[in-house]
């Protein structure tokens, strides 16, 4: 292989850090401007061009993705989610439920999970013709939970709960932010709703049935790829823009969700304490959270004004 | 536009634009020769800021042509980067003007 090839293949190599479609746009001149530029007889890309492709690339990526999560179909995303949550957990919490029913366990009472599962769920059967009175009924649900959250901060904080809490202020978001479970019908098909109705059986069948005896890590390869599936199962069947602004909201519950369950399991094997949950894992969690009211609130105002 | 003065790259591009069209290496050797070899233009950053200015409507492509078996795409400046590349000039000469003015002000004394 020549020199101006060896070159050429290299510099090609480091075009991959821009997107796709930059590339397609720009690809070929970049590759003609930089052989241009290029001492004769040099088999490698100068240090200094490495670096501008590199930093290049990153900022066309970021550049492209910040205009993609701006624009105004927040509100869909949103909509999505108002519907996602409930159905997901319902789904969680009538596999618990059928199960304890069953006469060879015995019905075991009334679980903590059905409380928080019914507060997420009832706004937004009321949104159906209330929208912003289910908003207000999932705001207030979402004050009383922080509320008992809070006063057993001296004790320890149940990840679980603190997820629940989380998942409410989303919520409330979701239903302010959109126009509710309606819009949501309009968007999602039944393999959509299908996806969610897996998710909510797989964790109440986890709520059931958990392998405690695990490692920390397999629990972990497991969540990850329950995680994944869920992903990839909502990316197939709604719009790319809107199934990437739902997994963005969806992750701010359930990370610190992953984090209890993680460390339950870890407590179980014996290898932690239970009672420490990590407060910092919220830090990002709300962050996020901030993050994504900000950008649905930006599309909301932005789509009325402009 | 916003209120903030371009970058110095973008003004540099625009001014190299201002020619006539030119293709890529064309822009990066004229910016180099406009700023006294001060900025030398990389080929990442070069072709960053060209689809940014294409996406703000300010150069658009003019025409392409195959040289030795390469692409060879020429870019020229839109009436709206004229107008912006005019915009930033008299702002700039306006502040050239400020400050030479005091500076010889502060020679005088």
């Amino acid at each position: 292989m020549n020199d101006s090839a060896a070159l050429e293949r290299r510099y090609r190599r480091l075009l991959a850090w821009f997107p796709a479609e930059h590339r397609r746009e720009y690809g070929e001149e970049m590759v003609s401007v930089l052989l241009a530029s290029a001492p004769r007889g040099r088999r490698r890309p100068r240090l200094a061009d490495s670096f501008d492709l590199m930093a290049g690339g990153l900022r066309a990526r970021l550049r492209r993705r910040g205009a993609g999560l701006s624009d105004a179909r927040w509100p869909d995303a949103l909509a999505v989610c108002s519907a996602a949550l409930p159905v997901t957990l319902l789904a969680a919490l009538a596999v618990n439920y059928l199960w304890n029913l069953l006469p060879a366990f015995g019905f075991s009472g009334v679980s903590d999970f059905y409380l928080p599962a019914l507060a997420l769920a009832l706004p937004p059967l009321i949104a159906l013709r209330y929208r912003r009175t289910a908003a207000l009924a999932a705001l207030a649900a979402a004050a009383w939970f922080w509320f008992l959250l809070l006063g057993s901060l001296t004790v320890w904080i149940d990840g679980l709960e603190a997820s629940y809490c989380v998942a409410l202020l989303v919520q409330v978001i979701a239903l302010a932010g959109s126009s509710g479970p309606r819009r949501a019908a309009a968007i999602m098909s039944w393999k959509t709703w299908l996806v969610l109705s897996a998710a909510g059986i797989t964790m109440g069948a986890a709520s059931i049935y958990y392998p405690w005896s695990l490692r920390t890590w397999q629990a972990a390869a497991v969540v990850l790829a329950f995680l994944a599936a869920v992903g990839a199962g909502l990316a197939v069947t709604l719009p790319a823009p809107t199934a990437l602004r739902l997994l963005l909201l969806l992750a701010v519950p359930a990370v610190p969700c992953a984090v209890w369950l993680l460390q339950f399991t870890a407590a179980m094997a014996g290898n932690a304490s239970q009672h420490s949950f990590p407060l910092l894992t919220f830090l990002p969690v709300l962050l996020l959270a901030c993050v994504s009211a900000a950008a649905a609130w930006h599309a909301r105002h932005g789509s009325k004004t402009g | 536009m916003t209120n903030q003065g371009m970058q110095e790259p973008t003004f540099l591009i625009l001014t190299a634009l201002a020619a006539g069209a030119q293709h890529g290496y064309g822009i990066m050797t004229d910016v180099a020769r406009i700023s006294g070899d001060r900025v030398r233009l990389r080929a990442g950053t070069l072709y960053a800021a060209l689809d940014r200015l294409r996406g703000d409507g300010l150069i658009d492509a003019d025409r392409e042509e195959i040289v030795d078996g390469r692409l060879r795409r020429y870019y020229r400046l839109t009436p709206s980067g004229a107008d912006a590349l005019a915009a930033e000039t008299a702002r700039m000469r306006s502040n050239a003007a400020v400050a030479a003015r005091r500076l010889r002000k502060l020679a005088s004394t």
